[in-house]
């Protein structure tokens, strides 16, 4: 009945838990909707499954055997192939080499049979983009077609297990038809799929059943044979009811903020899109929402100087140059980044370091250090965030997850900073570190610093923002005044955001049915 | 994957202190140098004497001086280190020779063309590195025989002058029964210690070499600062071919070419991390001490040149193995 | 559907400008050399030059893995080390000397191929220590200037068969064919795909580590080719012979297209950089410098190949 059981499946990763305790059942020939938030797990539970990732602990059962899955190799022995949502193809290398790399068809003495390789290549990706020529090389295609290529690659190779990781990301509305298409051929014969996707109403296109990941966890089924495709039960599964930030609903009662703090005008972030134009008030909490990749990221890039754009950025009346991210950082402009040991810390040295470094770069402090004095500021700034154990001296790689997150906001207070970009800050971060974070960044608005933050999570945003932008493509489609804060709207403008953007059919057909 | 810190330094870590890793492993290399002695009296009685023990602190001051331009480089991360450090140092040694031309009133000009060379022709390599993403090893490789280019040019293939009688004093004479190189040597660490620990600038490079993306979102111009610091380390290299010469009366133009391998490991051994970041000078002192002894004891043995360096490229792939891996795939 | 014809390959490639850079040093060394077009001057310049071609192959295959191999120049000069120090007259001693070269080479390609892939160290720095290694071993193999060459070597590498095709061209051809080979084969995708993407290789089931010790084993009859011919070139034994291969097979490399970053450009591509550094050093030669200058003009133009050749792959980076 089953063909994939999975028990209880743990990892860690240094001190930080990707995934606690993650179950699922796959049975023959359905397709098995995944769904959960940003960083609930989902994606390491299928690398688990595909054999990228090996499991601390728990059980992976397979055709009726329990099974060890410790390599790509391995998974591909028993059947299970997985499509990455980071591409796994080599851009230098032509379509119909990338799509029998791995398992190229030999002929006599070991020699390649390149025209078997043509002739497969060809025949499966016809499935897809019959208009392709296999001959081209990856780097030279569109991101769909890309996709497309490796969809049709591991269809190629007959899976008994199929595992598409968010396969509808760059894809037309017409082009997610074909995919369905060949999901359904797949299906009637015999193949299980597992499918990842944020859209809702794919989910409930393609899919036969679905299992909720929260917080690295599953948290619950739900058979679409037997049951309703119920949205709202949907999406109060990722979501969780056990996250209640504390909410400043008052924050919506203040008085509305009149001065002027940051201005930004004509500030592109595609080449083809119409610039960006909005600004914030002095001690404002502005959110960006909407789905992920949407340019959130850029745009605080982008403000950050890292990224430079042509865009007019004014602060407190002042225009900036933003070529560097001094500029932007001695303008009273800083950024806690999202991935905060790659971009935000310095992990094998101590939070001292790490909380000083700002003020050595812009040149706050003089040649000669005064230790003491630093010391004494940073330990201020330890115990003003909380931040545990509070010993100036521990390297920062042994800190957990949200103690390292205050690290990274913790080193620009002794700047007094304008303007607090934050990207998505609480990823990875447990509930109660979560809670000071943003308690931290509400106390700051309060005192006159304007915030502007990326929230990959909903509720994080309406549990902090005094409004939040919704970004589509690199452009403002919405935005949510705190009486709009409802799942509906913020569904409505960013799960669903191909409405807001007008040209989806299907999408606009499911509004209208529901 | 992705983000598990697999940084050597993470290993054995257990107390979560950076200064700890560095101490051990400077404690484990002069204990390894206390061996050298004791086994070297055993085999040839003398070899522990105190004038021997001064002779090799005075070679090590040598490898200690063109150390410190290697370690600079590599403290500051990004995959760096620097190869021309041993035709640098070549190329302040035959300059020096011809300005000073053995006197002592040329002495000031000498050191001001010599750092300015050096600072030059660095800076050259680290904007080749920082602004065109030149492989640090590539591009300093190719410097360091641009150098030596420079070097035949500048001399004519023949090397003329000497050093003048201050330099001389101060490469081959003793105060106190101490080597003058020794005693300058323990100035030098001095100040960079201080240097690297209590400056902005010095504090600044070790974010630099932890972490280039934090080190530019925090305000850094990351690029002019590796620029400088390559060139700083061809200024250092290059003062320190003045210094070889003061110990050796006459420049010849591949004086400091033998120095380039010993650099590298004295930086590994002292506890200098090749990603970059972590590290203080006196690992460096101890890592030169260390292997000026140990080709001191090679020497006593009888073990030739090759003999030397095949264990240099051992203890090479060896310090790699314990502390230079990289991540695996899962 | 159609199959690329031969030319659309090569303007893939990179190689067409590649090709107008090499016809341009071809013409400019034709200008400068006297009797450039004659059949003795073209066996010499060609004689001269193959060893670099070699070298560089060998190169090209570890950095199309993702490597990068700073230990070629001494393991080239450990192989002619090695035959020198053995040869005699006798056929049996010939064998001899050749045999242990292969081992040698083979034994240090081993060496980089492990400590790489299997043991993860970083190429570059690695690879430069196994260089001292094997500088070490030349050194004590021959640490004065030395040994014996039959004179047979040097007859065979400068004879010519059938008087048209010169036997250092031969060579060349040969290591062509041998790529050639590779090029039919699993390896020569999976030396692609893990330079181009070792992480997508792995997700791929392929075996990376394995790749990379190939990348390095294969390398190392290019390396053995090289050895032979400078033996026969030079007809002594010397520890520094092979010193200024490392840094010219990277230059002739990059010149030829191929990304240091690996997975990008081809062997082929490799061969015409090194005879544009071959050309190069002949027109320094015929242009009548100084001696003395010409270590130093041939470091920067190395330096500018390498920062022009770095600078399309910044561009694009600068416009994603």
């Amino acid at each position: 009945m089953f063909l994939l059981r999975a028990k209880s499946l743990r990892k860690t990763y240094g001190g930080v838990t990707a995934l606690r305790d993650g179950s699922l059942e796959c049975r023959r020939g359905k397709v098995c909707g995944l769904l959960g938030a940003n960083g609930s797990g989902k994606s390491t539970f299928s690398k688990m499954i595909s054999g990228v990732v090996t499991p601390d602990d728990g059980e992976i059962w397979f055709d009726g055997e329990q099974v060890r899955i410790s390599s790509p190799q391995e998974a591909k022995k028993h059947g299970i192939i997985m499509v990455h949502q980071h591409l796994s193809l080599i851009p230098e290398l032509s379509i119909w080499e990338n799509m029998t790399l791995g398992f190229e068809p030999e002929g006599k003495l070991g020699f390649l049979n390149d025209e078997d390789s043509r002739k497969l290549a060809e025949r499966y990706l016809a499935k897809f983009a019959p208009e392709l020529s296999v001959y081209a090389k990856v780097k030279d295609l569109s991101l769909a077609q890309k996709q497309f290529v490796e969809i049709a690659k591991a269809v190629a190779q007959e899976p008994k297990l199929l595992i598409l990781d968010e396969p509808t990301a760059p894809l037309e509305q017409s082009e997610v038809e074909k995919l369905f298409a060949v999901i359904r051929e797949l299906k009637e014969q015999g193949t299980s799929v597992i499918f990842i996707s944020h859209r809702l109403w794919e989910i409930k296109t393609i899919c036969d059943y679905v299992v909720v990941f929260r917080n690295g966890q599953t948290v619950g089924a739900i058979d679409f044979e037997t049951e309703e495709k119920d949205e709202d039960v949907i999406v109060s599964m990722i979501s969780g009811k056990e996250l209640k930030l504390a909410k400043n609903r008052e924050t919506a009662d203040r008085a509305p903020k009149k001065e002027r703090m940051l201005e930004v005008g004509g500030l592109a972030l595609r080449k083809s899109g119409v610039p960006l134009r909005f600004d914030i008030k002095k001690g404002e909490v502005v959110g960006l929402g909407g789905l992920q990749g949407q340019g959130q990221e850029e745009l605080l890039l982008a403000l950050s100087g890292l990224l430079p754009t042509g865009g007019q950025v004014t602060l407190e009346g002042r225009k900036l140059k933003l070529k560097h991210p001094k500029d932007a950082v001695r303008a009273g402009i800083v950024l806690v980044p999202g991935d905060r040991h790659k971009e935000g810390l310095f992990l094998q040295h101590d939070v001292f370091l790490n909380l000083i470094y700002p003020q050595l770069a812009v040149r706050k402090a003089g040649f000669f250090l005064n230790r003491k004095k630093l010391k004494a500021e940073a330990k201020t700034v330890i115990d003003r965030l909380n931040i545990v154990p509070n010993d100036p001296g521990k390297v920062v790689q042994f800190l957990s997850g949200g103690n390292q997150q205050k690290v990274v906001v913790g080193k620009w207070l002794p700047l007094a900073p304008k303007v607090l970009l934050l990207s998505d800050p609480a990823k990875g971060v447990d509930v109660g570190a979560k809670k000071e974070l943003y308690d931290t960044v509400r106390e700051l608005a309060d005192q006159g610093t304007s915030v502007l933050l990326y929230a990959s999570d909903y509720e994080e945003l309406t549990g902090i923002c005094d409004r939040v932008l919704i970004l589509f493509e690199g452009q403002i489609v919405d935005e949510l005044m705190p009486s709009d804060y409802s799942e509906d709207r913020f569904v409505a403008a960013s799960l669903r955001s191909k409405t807001a953007a007008g040209h989806s059919p299907i999408d606009e057909a499911w509004g209208e049915a529901n | 994957m992705g983000n598990v810190p697999t940084n050597a330094a993470g290993q054995g870590m257990a107390l979560g202190r950076v200064r700890n890793l560095g101490s051990r492993k400077v404690l484990i290399a002069y204990l390894l140098v206390l061996l050298i002695f004791i086994a070297g009296q055993v085999i040839s009685p003398g070899f522990a004497a105190f004038s021997n023990i001064m002779n090799v602190l005075n070679i090590s001051a040598l490898l200690g001086f063109i150390a410190l331009a290697q370690m600079l480089v590599v403290l500051s991360g990004g995959e760096g280190i620097d190869l021309s450090v041993g035709a640098m140092a070549s190329l302040g040694a035959v300059m020096s020779s011809q300005l000073l031309n053995g006197m002592d009133g040329n002495l000031p000009l000498a050191i001001a063309v010599v750092l300015a060379a050096g600072f030059a022709i660095g800076a050259v390599s680290g904007a080749g590195i920082a602004y065109f993403k030149v492989p640090p090893l590539v591009m300093t490789l190719a410097m360091a025989s641009v150098i030596q280019g420079i070097g035949l040019v500048y001399t004519n293939g023949q090397p003329k002058g000497m050093a003048s009688p201050i330099l001389k004093e101060l490469g081959t004479g003793r105060t106190a029964g101490i080597p003058n190189l020794v005693l300058l040597w323990i100035v030098i660490a001095i100040v960079v210690a201080v240097f690297l620990v209590r400056t902005r600038a010095g504090q600044t490079l070790y974010g630099l070499g932890t972490n280039r993306l934090t080190t530019e979102l925090s305000g850094v111009r990351t690029r002019v600062v590796t620029t400088v610091v390559y060139g700083a380390s061809g200024a250092i290299s290059a003062i320190s071919g003045m210094l070889l010469l003061s110990y050796t009366g006459t420049a010849f133009l591949d004086i400091g070419a033998s120095y380039m391998l010993p650099t590298i490991i004295a930086v590994v051994i002292g506890g200098i991390s090749l990603a970059g970041g972590l590290g203080n000078y006196n690992g460096t002192v101890a890592g030169a001490i260390l292997l000026t002894s140990l080709s001191s004891i090679l020497v006593t043995l009888k073990i030739s040149e090759g003999g030397r360096q095949i264990v240099y490229g051992v203890i090479l792939l060896l310090l790699l193995a314990v502390y230079g891996r990289q991540k695996s795939n899962t | 559907m159609k199959r690329q014809n031969f030319m659309q390959k090569f303007q893939q490639n990179g190689l067409l400008s590649i090709f107008a850079i090499f016809v341009a040093v071809v013409a400019v060394n034709a200008w400068l050399q006297p009797g450039f077009f004659t059949y003795d001057v073209f066996e010499s310049n060609l004689a001269s030059f193959t060893p670099l071609v070699l070298a560089s192959m060998a190169q090209a295959v570890v950095v199309l893995a993702g490597g990068i191999d700073m230990s070629i120049g001494m393991s080239i000069t450990l192989g002619t080390v090695i035959m020198a120090a053995t040869m005699h007259d006798a056929p049996g001693s010939i064998l001899l000397g050749i045999v242990l070269a292969i081992a040698a080479t083979l034994a240090v390609g081993v060496l980089n191929g492990v400590t790489i892939g299997y043991l993860r160290l970083p190429s570059i720095i690695s690879t430069f220590a196994v260089s001292a290694v094997c500088y070490g071993a030349s050194l004590l193999i021959m640490p004065q200037p030395g040994g014996y060459v039959p004179s047979a070597f040097y007859e065979t590498y400068t004879a010519s068969i059938g008087s048209v095709l010169p036997v250092s061209l031969l060579v060349i051809l040969v290591s062509l064919l041998v790529w050639g080979i590779f090029r039919k084969r699993k390896i020569y995708r999976y030396i692609y795909a893990v330079g181009g993407n070792e992480a997508a290789a792995y997700a791929n089931g392929i075996s990376t580590k394995k790749v990379k010790l190939y990348a390095f084993l294969i390398a190392c009859i290019f390396i053995v080719l090289t050895s032979l011919v400078v033996v026969a070139q030079t007809s002594t034994g010397d520890a520094n012979i092979g010193r200024s291969y490392t840094l010219n097979t990277i230059a002739a490399v990059v010149i030829g297209g191929i990304s240091l970053q690996g997975g990008k450009g081809s062997v082929f591509g490799a061969v015409l950089g090194a005879l544009i550094i071959g050309f190069i050093s002949n027109i320094i030669f015929f242009a009548n410098l100084s001696s003395f200058y010409q270590d130093l003009i041939k470091g920067l133009i190395i330096i500018l190949a390498l920062t022009l050749s770095l600078l399309p792959a910044l561009r694009k980076k600068a416009l994603a």
